[in-house]
């Protein structure tokens, strides 16, 4: 349970504040919230699309809302389990982008998705030995000493696990924000889809993450598909948070700390006003613990 | 350090993308609870990577997905992944890496999917295009299509003032550009037509091919519509030099050598401002 004084010191040493729920910044939701400007404590914005759309009229939307909102940086290629060297010029975007917006962090997630040039657009879980985590350990630092900031990062879902793993995903993230001093961006749907996938407590590997690593969560719906063995979680990002999944976020919050939290949903995107719903009802579950 | 795990799976991941022995994933990859075994798991994860890299050709290839059809496009596009000697993060890198790969198709030894592909072009009925010119010009289009709408935009002045500054004493020593991403072309396939109907997405039908060719501007208007429009040899001349290092006087005295009067090329200018096309002057 986090104590009050835990709350109080919480709030100190965030920039966004810690009762903030955002959302995140995509192609099928940009003209409603350009148009609308909704209330909102922050925006996530991908890195990533600066670069691929220099102009256009998602990236005039999206430099308008930067300027609008308080944001946070989520990038998806910094691929960083990948054995080809980091992408420098993206690390140099990131940190312009910090050194603009003081307030904000830069977060991605604890895979890989490009061999060399080689660009997967997808997640891809990494082999959780020692051997990896010495080369993750020297990743993270490098990309920190570029940035100039710590690294928040993400644990992805997964659907498949390696045999030659010697080490469990939430260990190995927990040694690794360690020996780096980074922090987590718990995202509670992936983990629980994960726990789910292959027969865990989702509560208890929550409560195995690094109480004093978890910085920002990330919430989103997930979608039940028919496989041949049997149902499989998808982290599709295509629904509401599933009812579960609120319970976990929950037991977070009151475990870790409330930490900015950011709902993703960005297939089957609903009208905005629903999906603002679903950010007031994050609102509502920060705010039984801020008090 | 480099890890040599991590190298080996990325290595056995690529190349099992590319159609190439997936044994080693198969025995190493521990699949979720849902999944009937490895094999169905990894399909999952190898097909996904690869929609996820060939879905934004899909939007920028508007024009060529209207003039083959939606099945040889997936099976061109298939071929491409398969051949492709990368696969770049920006979309864009990848559409220029498609195109070139059109070019070579004649070359290629793929005599079924050149078969399926040139069949897939609806001729008109005296075409003095081949197949594969048409495929080439609509796969060009699109791409300097994509190219104009997302290029970074230069307008630093509005309509008025760039007006102003053509009436002002000194005018003839302001240099006009245009926006960036803009392309003057040459074509014998009428572009403006062949534009505007796959925006409408109107049925497939034989593309419009002209008896002598003509040119043609794609450019970003300031609302971010991409225009294509037929232009006079005239226009296409003066906007060639249009790239901030001619002035006003040098294209004045471009024009006197095709009998274009002072009085005409101010008018052009003004007009090419009107029109978005011509949206700063060099200082």
């Amino acid at each position: 349970m986090a104590s009050s004084n835990n709350t109080t010191e919480a709030l100190e040493k965030t920039p966004l504040m810690c009762n903030g729920v955002g959302l995140n910044l995509c192609h099928e939701n940009a003209n409603e919230i350009w148009e609308q400007r909704p209330p909102l404590d922050f925006l996530q914005v991908h890195p990533e699309h600066l670069i691929q759309e220099p102009g256009g009229p998602y990236h005039q939307k999206l430099i308008d809302l930067i300027s609008h909102y308080q944001v946070t940086f989520h990038g998806f290629g910094l691929s960083l389990g990948s054995v080809a060297p980091l992408d420098k010029t993206y690390l140099e975007l990131v940190k312009e982008l910090l050194a603009n917006h003081p307030k904000a962090f830069f977060s991605d997630h604890l895979s890989w998705s490009s061999l060399s040039h080689h660009h997967f657009h997808d997640l891809l879980p990494i082999v959780c030995t020692e051997e990896s985590l010495e080369y993750l350990v020297e990743r993270v630092l490098l990309v920190q000493e570029t940035i100039g900031a710590p690294l928040h990062l993400e644990n992805i879902s997964n659907y498949m696990r390696f045999k030659n793993s010697t080490i469990d995903e939430i260990s190995f993230l927990n040694q690794l924000t360690e020996r780096t001093g980074a922090f987590v961006l718990l995202d509670i749907n992936n983990l629980w889809a994960n726990s789910k996938n292959f027969a865990e407590d989702p509560a208890a590997s929550l409560l195995s993450v690094r109480a004093n690593s978890v910085r920002s969560y990330h919430l989103a719906g997930c979608s039940r598909e028919k496989h041949k063995g049997g149902d499989v979680w998808i982290d599709y990002h295509a629904e509401a948070v599933h009812p579960e999944v609120w319970d976990l976020y929950n037991l977070a919050v009151q475990t870790f700390g409330p930490w900015p939290t950011l709902l993703e949903w960005e297939n089957n995107v609903p009208p905005l006003k629903i999906t603002l719903k679903e950010v007031e009802k994050v609102s509502s579950h920060l705010q039984k613990f801020l008090k | 350090m480099k890890s040599k795990e991590l190298l080996h799976l990325q290595q056995q991941f690529l190349k099992a993308l590319h159609g190439g022995n997936k044994s080693w994933l198969l025995n190493n990859i521990v699949p979720a609870n849902g999944f009937a075994n490895s094999a169905e798991v990894l399909d999952i994860y190898l097909s996904r990577a690869q929609s996820r890299t060939l879905d934004p050709l899909h939007n920028i290839f508007q024009t060529l997905r209207w003039l083959i059809g939606e099945d040889t496009f997936n099976h061109l596009l298939s071929h491409f992944y398969a051949e492709s000697p990368g696969e770049p993060l920006d979309p864009q890198g990848l559409a220029a890496e498609f195109v070139g790969l059109l070019f070579t198709l004649e070359l290629s030894k793929n005599n079924d999917l050149n078969e399926e592909l040139f069949n897939a072009v609806l001729q008109p009925a005296q075409a003095t295009c081949k197949p594969l010119q048409i495929i080439i010009t609509s796969a060009l289009l699109d791409l300097e299509c994509s190219r104009a709408l997302l290029a970074p935009r230069r307008r630093i002045l509005c309509q008025e003032e760039l007006h102003r500054l053509l009436k002002h004493r000194s005018h003839l020593w302001a240099r006009p550009r245009l926006e960036r991403g803009t392309i003057i072309c040459s074509s014998l396939i009428n572009l403006a037509a062949l534009r505007e109907i796959t925006q409408q997405k109107a049925p497939r039908e034989a593309v419009k091919i002209l008896n002598n060719p003509q040119k043609y501007i794609v450019f970003a208007n300031s609302s971010q519509n991409v225009c294509v429009e037929s232009i006079s040899d005239i226009t296409a001349q003066l906007l060639q030099n249009c790239d901030g290092t001619h002035t006003i006087a040098s294209l004045l005295q471009e024009g006197f050598s095709h009998v274009v009067q002072y009085s005409e090329t101010i008018s052009l200018i003004s007009d090419l401002i009107n029109r978005d096309i011509i949206v700063d002057f060099q200082s």
